[in-house]
């Protein structure tokens, strides 16, 4: 019994050397999406070092699986597409589906909420932020196109004078706050994708481990009584 | 050569389950008491061993070790292949629930062949056991990449295709399995003989 243990302990041992030696992680594959202006990035990847180079990228609408848009990520795992207007349209929210190849997907899903907020970004100048304004309240949010609607479209003709009116206003301290938060959150969304992108860490592969002796445990627990041997 | 969740038909995904219910079932009952903690033991390393990564180019592999549970556990390598695949898919987020079945019998019904073809090899004793215990490590990771690639293609993706992608990717994992098994076997057989499956020892 005592050498059965020992190797046992001394397989268990190499393994742990082994997995603990490299940059533990596997073949799951990541996928991971923001927003900024009108694009979308995409970044795919198998673990922190290892991209997905020239993984299928599938946007599709995730109610409907109607595909939008297809393509390719580059050597770094990278891919960015700017909003599809039918998506916007429908209000969709898009679907990123990557197939890696070898039977490796994942997806993740970009809210209409997400891409409606971070409207185009062609409204930042003073000078003509009230004209862009108008244009683009067809396809910035529903909530900040109700506001807007009513205020900008008679003011587009004073706007071109000096003073600057509330809709230019409220146009500029929009993309102003917009810039200033997206700088903020950039190093929140490195840090969420590199958490996600760990592989498993010491305790899901001790507690493995724990859950495969358990469950040993508790097959020869049954078998003895079955058998009569440990009663 | 964990398939992700949603890349299978329906049809492979149960037939996938059937046959991997009717291996567990097998192993279970041709498992011997006095070998659960065996069992336990290897199942654990199988659960550890897709941690360990191999490089190469731009694809990556991990360990597999299913060549080895096939020697040392003979059809018991089912069950203890299906619990660590089980582990991997809640605690790692490796391959799936769903596909759990397909999963399982992607790699333990090459290591039972295995166990199988070249068990007369591995009673030899000597340089035989050496062989065959390559051969074995060897051919289970073949067996495995053939049958993953095989799961895709009746789901609609290029066999020849996928099959060669997969292959090529796991060559070098193919020797590396092949030579730790043959190492593993024989010092098991040196060190504690009545581990490696009845009638093995040499």
């Amino acid at each position: 019994m005592t050498t059965r243990c020992r190797c046992g302990f001394f397989l268990a041992a190499c393994l742990l050397c082994l997995a603990t030696a490299r940059d533990a992680a596997a073949h799951r594959v990541n996928v991971f999406a923001y927003v900024e202006g009108d694009t979308v990035h995409v970044e795919c990847s198998y673990s922190r070092s290892d991209r997905v180079r020239f993984g299928d990228i599938d946007v599709q609408n995730a109610a409907d699986g109607k595909s939008y848009l297809t393509g390719k990520t580059d050597e770094k795992g990278d891919f960015s597409f700017s909003v599809p207007p039918a998506a916007r349209a429908a209000k969709a929210d898009l679907r990123i589906l990557l197939r890696a190849g070898e039977g490796h997907r994942n997806d993740w899903t970009v809210k209409y909420d997400e891409y409606a907020m971070a409207a185009p970004a062609a409204r930042a100048t003073l000078a003509d932020a009230a004209p862009v304004a108008a244009q683009a309240t067809p396809k910035a949010a529903p909530t900040t196109a109700t506001q807007a609607t009513p205020v900008a479209v008679p003011s587009v003709a004073p706007a071109a004078a000096a003073s600057m009116d509330t809709a230019a206003f409220k146009a500029l301290l929009e993309t102003t706050v917009e810039g200033a938060v997206e700088k903020k959150i950039a190093p929140i969304r490195k840090m969420l994708l590199d958490d996600k992108e760990k592989g498993p860490g010491a305790a899901e592969i001790f507690g493995g481990i724990g859950w495969l002796v358990g469950i040993a445990g508790i097959a020869a627990y049954a078998k003895s009584r079955k058998s009569g041997r440990g009663a | 050569m964990h398939i992700s969740e949603g890349v299978l038909s329906g049809p492979v995904l149960a037939g996938g389950w059937a046959l991997a219910a009717g291996g567990v079932a097998l192993g279970l009952r041709r498992l011997d008491y006095d070998r659960i903690m065996t069992v336990a033991i290897l199942s654990a390393a199988f659960f550890v061993a897709s941690l360990i990564h191999v490089p190469i180019g731009p694809a990556s592999v991990h360990l597999i070790l299913n060549g080895l549970l096939g020697v040392v556990l003979g059809p018991a390598a089912f069950p203890a292949i299906c619990i660590a695949l089980l582990l991997q898919a809640l605690l790692f987020q490796f391959g799936g629930l769903v596909v759990l079945g397909v999963n399982t019998v992607d790699m333990a019904l090459p290591a039972v062949l295995c166990f199988l073809v070249f068990g007369p090899l591995l009673r030899a004793g000597g340089k035989a056991r050496v062989v065959g215990a390559f051969c074995c490590g060897f051919f289970a990771v073949l067996g495995a990449g053939g049958l993953t690639a095989l799961a895709l293609a009746l789901s609609g993706e290029a066999f020849t295709a996928t099959a060669k992608l997969i292959l090529t990717a796991h060559i070098p994992i193919m020797l590396i399995e092949g030579v730790l098994t043959a190492m593993v076997v024989g010092f098991l057989a040196k060190v504690r003989p009545e581990m490696l499956s009845p009638g093995l020892s040499g």
